[in-house]
């Protein structure tokens, strides 16, 4: 009941908008036009993405990118090349120039440009770059620091950095190895290292999985990220100091080591599955994210982080940080808080769209901001294969949630505009929840705990920028989705983006909110906790299978203990099934078994003709329901579905093939894989 | 009936003697067809890369032809017949020319042609198509590439040779062909049809039958041995399980230096297990190496092409290996330098990852690669330089603050001989080293190896050698 309230006043809303005659906008000029609508800006209209050319045969997948002085941009590619590309701006339309300027280095996912010098960091150092005769091309290759890999070689053990600290000292991150599990597999992995400027080495941090981004706030202090895996919930990032621990507990193996700072061990670590923050309070030494990043709907893959400092120009979010997602090809924006002495906040969606998966971001001139990109062996939304673009803001004032606040009583929010009172004040405006993760070391987690939070009071700024929302409870250490949906600008324009996560590590001690009856909330709306509506047109093929259901993981009484047929996919690495053409009778008993060999969540859906992609699309907006459906969005278009399988686990389902020939897609639906793990069954007679 | 007995048992010993794995004894002529006086058995032979003249030594296991007019082929007794694999190992001489013929009839080129050779038609591997082609594009084939060692070093040829079939009137349906042949372990030719006798056959029809043939030199020393032989059915193609999950065509990624070395840092593998911290060198001339930075060591060298990079850059590139794309000869991963008690003293397998540390690498003008690194108070500059004509490569090593007991193995194998003046042929003849006499190398004779070894002193902390192979 609730939803469809809400649902029909937002319609009813917008179709007000655009039957009457309210403000005619175009861009910044402020025309009073005879236009009746409003124009409601998307993202490309606020920020503008344009492609930076490469040239043809030149694989720039991007692992560490850095600005020199003279305004050139150095980028480190995957495959140990070192490029300087020159007029990136494209002035006077001129194509920008590319140099090779050092090659063959191991997988260097890291350039900084520090004190003079270009460092690089590979898999097993790191590495100063000179080019001592003035030719253009480094001549000398230092091995400043060299760190010891797994003699099995792992390709997991990837390393990230150099990042210049506010003491001047550089660090480098390590990722853990994987050998069907997140493993510390040699020294100092899944730990930060600390280099002195004389290149001593001092271990300070440890319990990271793959902290692919790092950065430091407005603050100068240490920011990463990391991406859901073992002992990961979900994609998240943390601020950094010294003995500090964050979640994996296999490198804790090496806190024994004379260098070491910590002293937990792998053992002290309970794996129980209880909330992080809540594992913490008893067990010294974990810090728990700053600001989590819900999977699936901010990102799958979290990477790089930029501090919007006095280099960038991006809209009025000054000191917030952004943060890139390799999977998902976008962009967030998180504004951070201290509480308490403790780091929290949240985090917004800022620019989708990349064309492929993000990995840097770097402010370049004129304040834009360049991001780089690659995709190889892990797809993302953005199918290209590598790339470099630009972000430029277009200078349109963006009407945004600026910051929220945590609130003793709930929460405040900042507006970039002032809003339009009315719809402010209106308590179905607004919908607010919470959950947590477990902190366990399965693969994810499923969010756990959910519930709605009710809105007491709602309090307008004078200036009209900030509201604030009283809510009957705060949950410390959770996350709580709050959603504007329908509060305008005083313009009537709709929120760019309308919802956000912020992590509450802490209440905030204050002043409460006295309620009154100008500010207090007649009736409470529920948080909506819709999926999707099911389609009711049901194909035969999908009635077929029906009285079987879609879901079957018995062999059935009536098969008489055989299947007509038994296939088995797996996966190969870069998001493939095993598999991706199956020819098969109609009516054929079909057991179906997937292996999920791969390092990442997937599962198997079976989809009716031509409906493929609508069932992965359906899928990526499940939000923080999907984990519990197994990401299956309840549609009749789906025919049969395996879970979502954790990685080395196998799954069998069966199902009655559909008696009307035809070519069956098959996906997995775990958000941003379908576009490239599919396949298809051809049903023949 | 004992004639008749002896007959059958002498057929089914000759039968199996096709069939089986089985060797053409050099230990004497009784495999072969009485030779002409050029062929000789020896034990062994005193050569290298320059000489004109060779020594022998006395006993038996190496048949040599030896410069003389008149000089004829060595052909087997054996006939192979039907499909056969063929392996031997040959020695160039300087300027030596000569080939096998395969049923007498299907000729591989056999010549020095070190370390390039400008006459396509003569360069080692080489094979004859099709002698009646009158376009010289299609008479011979090329080998894949040039794999091919310095004279007076032991070479080795893999042939997988499929017989021409004929029909019950005699009429050809199959031609014969080379399904693959294998030059110092590395394919040179896959899949070559051959339309009929070589220039030099022995014979001017085709057969399902013919011996084996090895063609002589009027002017230089060449030298043959570990003639064996068997029949072989080329495998049908089934990959199952982990293979066939595994298996996927990709497109290869090929990593060749073109105008200037190419510097690649990846896992290698070496001595059946990875190695994490290596940096191999292709140079444009086709000579290439592979170096640990954690031993200070020169793991392999290879000529031919540089590597294939598939399995570091193809979708995660989860081995994140290089694989070296020509005929390698490994050397060893324990460390250049050691310090040791005595002159006497065991060297060591290896320098603990801490103790040892590097300190990365520069490149000069020609992009010719000098490692550098520190170990127990002294630092050592390493550089491996291309040689322009593709021969050598040449190693120069210094060392600041050495202490008094540091030394520097130069090479390892089973026998090192001496061929004075600093020449050294190592390994049983698998590479040359040249050093200059007045370092004092040694070669010291330990476990189951000998080494050659140099002993830094006051007047001697630098050195240099070449690597000619």
């Amino acid at each position: 009941m609730n939803l469809k309230i809400n649902y029909i006043k937002y319609l009813a809303v917008i179709g007000v908008l655009y039957s009457t005659i309210s403000f005619g906008q175009n861009n910044s000029i402020n025309n009073s036009t005879a236009n009746d609508t409003v124009k409601i800006y998307t993202e490309n209209d606020i920020y503008r993405l344009s492609t930076v050319p490469i040239p043809q045969g030149l694989l720039l997948e991007v692992g560490g990118m850095t600005f020199l002085p003279s305004g050139s941009l150095a980028v480190s590619t995957r495959r140990g090349e070192v490029w300087i590309i020159d007029n990136t701006s494209m002035k006077d339309r001129r194509q920008p120039t590319y140099r090779l300027f050092a090659q063959g280095l191991h997988e260097p996912l890291g350039l900084n440009y520090i004190k003079g010098d270009i460092y690089a960091v590979q898999r097993s150092e790191l590495t100063r770059l000179r080019d001592s005769d003035g030719d253009g091309k480094a001549d000398q290759y230092e091995t400043m620091y060299s760190w010891p890999l797994s003699e099995t070689g792992n390709y997991h053990e990837y390393a990230y950095g150099p990042l210049l600290d506010k003491n001047g000292d550089m660090i480098v991150a390590l990722n853990l190895g994987w050998n069907g599990n997140s493993e510390s597999l040699s020294k100092w992995h899944g730990w930060m290292l600390k280099f002195s400027p004389d290149f001593k080495m001092t271990p300070f941090a440890a319990g990271f999985r793959s902290p692919a981004g790092m950065g430091l706030n407005s603050s100068g202090d240490i920011f990463y990220s990391d991406n859901q895996g073992h002992w990961v919930g979900s994609g998240f990032i943390s601020h950094v100091a010294e003995r500090d621990f964050m979640g994996n507990p296999s490198s804790l193996k090496w806190s024994g080591e004379p260098e070491s700072n910590i002293t937990l061990k792998p053992s002290d670590i309970p794996d129980t599955g209880k909330p992080m923050f809540e594992v913490a309070k008893t067990v010294k030494g974990i810090k728990t994210p700053a600001v989590w990043f819900p999977h699936t709907i901010l990102g799958i893959s979290t990477s790089g982080i930029l501090n919007y400092n006095n280099e960038g120009k991006m809209g009025p979010f000054e000191d917030q940080l952004f943060v890139g997602d390799q999977g998902h090809s976008k962009i967030m924006r998180v504004f951070l808080e201290k509480v308490k002495g403790v780091y929290q906040g949240v985090v917004f969606p800022f620019r989708e769209g990349f064309s492929s998966g993000i990995l840097r971001m770097n402010w370049g001139p004129d304040g834009a901001m360049f991001v780089g990109m690659t995709s190889r062996g892990w797809g993302s939304t953005g199918s290209a294969p590598f790339g470099l673009q630009k972000l430029e803001w277009t200078g349109v004032m963006p009407f945004e949630m600026k910051t929220i606040k945590a609130q003793p009583d709930g929460f405040e929010i900042e507006f970039t505009l002032p809003v339009d009172e009315k719809s402010a004040r209106d308590v179905s405006s607004y919908s607010i929840g919470d959950f947590i993760y477990k902190y366990h070391s399965t693969y994810g987690s499923p969010p756990i705990n959910q519930a709605d939070r009710a809105i007491k009071a709602i309090v307008v700024s004078e200036d009209k920028m900030r509201v604030r929302l009283v809510l009957d409870s705060l949950k410390e250490g959770y996350i709580h989705e709050i959603k504007a949906e329908g509060v305008l600008s005083a313009e009537q324009r709709p929120l760019l983006h309308n919802f956000g996560y912020y992590t509450l590590n802490n209440i905030p001690n204050g002043e409460k909110v006295i309620i009154t009856d100008d500010n207090r909330v007649e009736m409470s709306m529920g948080h909506d906790h819709e999926s999707m509506v099911s389609n009711s047109n049901t194909t035969q093929a999908v009635k077929d299978q029906e009285v079987l259901g879609k879901h079957t993981v018995q062999m059935p009484a009536n098969w008489g203990g055989k299947a007509d047929l038994t296939i088995t996919l797996r996966t190969l690495s870069g998001l493939k099934f095993s598999t991706d053409n199956i020819t098969v009778k109609v009516g054929t008993k079909l057991k179906l078994v997937f292996n999920n060999n791969d390092d990442m969540l997937h599962n198997f859906v079976m989809t009716e003709v031509g409906a493929g992609n609508e069932i992965g699309e359906l899928a990526l907006k499940l939000g923080v329901q999907g984990e519990k459906m197994n990401y299956v969005p309840n549609s009749s278009k789906v025919i049969a579905y395996t879970k979502i399988l954790q990685p080395g686990e196998t799954q069998a389902i069966y199902l009655n093939v559909p008696n009307t020939p035809g070519v069956y897609p098959y996906i997995c639906s775990y958000p941003g894989h379908y576009l490239v793990m599919r396949g298809v069954i051809r049903v023949v007679k | 009936m004992k004639k008749v007995v002896l007959l059958l048992l002498g057929s089914i010993i000759c039968s199996n003697y096709v069939f089986s794995q089985s060797s053409v004894p050099t230990s004497n002529f009784d495999a072969f067809e009485k030779p002409g006086e050029n062929w000789l058995i020896v034990s062994d032979l005193i050569t290298d890369f320059n000489k004109s003249t060779t020594k022998f030594v006395k006993g038996n296991g190496i048949v040599v032809n030896t410069p003389m007019k008149g000089a004829t082929n060595l052909v087997s007794g054996l006939q192979l017949e039907g499909d056969t694999e063929i392996d031997f190992d040959f020695l160039t001489t300087n300027g030596s020319n000569s080939a096998v013929y395969i049923m007498g009839r299907y000729k591989i080129q056999l010549s020095d042609s070190w370390p390039e050779s400008q006459n396509p038609l003569s360069r080692i591997g080489t094979i004859d198509v099709n002698k009646a082609e009158s376009s010289i594009s299609f008479h011979t084939k090329q080998p894949i590439s040039n794999v091919g060692k310095a004279p007076g070093l032991w070479q080795h040829l893999k042939v997988k040779f499929k017989s021409p079939t004929f029909d019950s009137s005699g009429k050809k349906v199959d031609k014969a062909s080379f399904a693959e042949v294998y030059l110092n372990g590395v394919l040179i030719h896959q899949g070559i049809s051959l339309e009929g006798p070589s220039d030099g056959a022995i014979f001017n029809d085709e057969s399902t039958k013919g011996p084996l043939v090895f063609q002589a030199d009027e002017n230089h020393v060449l030298a043959f041995r570990n003639i064996s032989y068997k029949s072989f059915e080329e495998p049908v193609q089934q990959l199952t399980g982990d293979a066939a999950r595994r298996f996927r065509m990709v497109n290869p990624i090929i990593v060749e230096a073109k105008a200037e070395p190419y510097v690649l840092r990846s896992y290698l593998l070496f001595d059946n297990g990875k190695r994490t911290h290596v940096i191999s060198v292709g140079n444009p001339n086709h000579t290439n190496y592979s170096y640990d930075l954690k031993q200070g060591s020169i793991l392999q060298f290879w000529r031919g092409g540089f590597v294939d990079a598939t399995d570091m850059w193809e979708s995660r590139g989860e081995p994140q290996l290089a694989t070296p794309l020509g005929a390698l000869i490994t050397l060893s991963s324990a460390p250049s330098v050691a310090l040791l008690s005595n002159s006497d003293s065991i060297w060591p397998d290896s320098i603990p990852f801490d103790d040892f540390h590097n300190k990365g690498y520069s490149l000069d003008n020609n992009k010719n690669v000098t490692f550098h690194y520190e170990y127990s108070g002294f630092n050592v500059d390493d550089k491996i330089s291309m040689v322009a004509n593709g021969e050598s490569l040449i190693r120069e090593v210094s060392v600041t603050n050495a202490p008094t007991n540091l030394y520097f193995r130069i090479a390892s194998g089973k026998v090192i001989e001496s061929l004075g003046k600093g020449l050294y042929v190592i390994d049983g003849k698998s590479y040359y080293i040249k050093v200059n006499e007045r370092l004092k190398p040694i070669i010291r004779k330990s476990r189951n190896a000998d080494e050659l070894v140099i002993a830094f002193s006051k007047n001697i902390s630098s050195l240099e050698y070449s690597i000619i192979w």
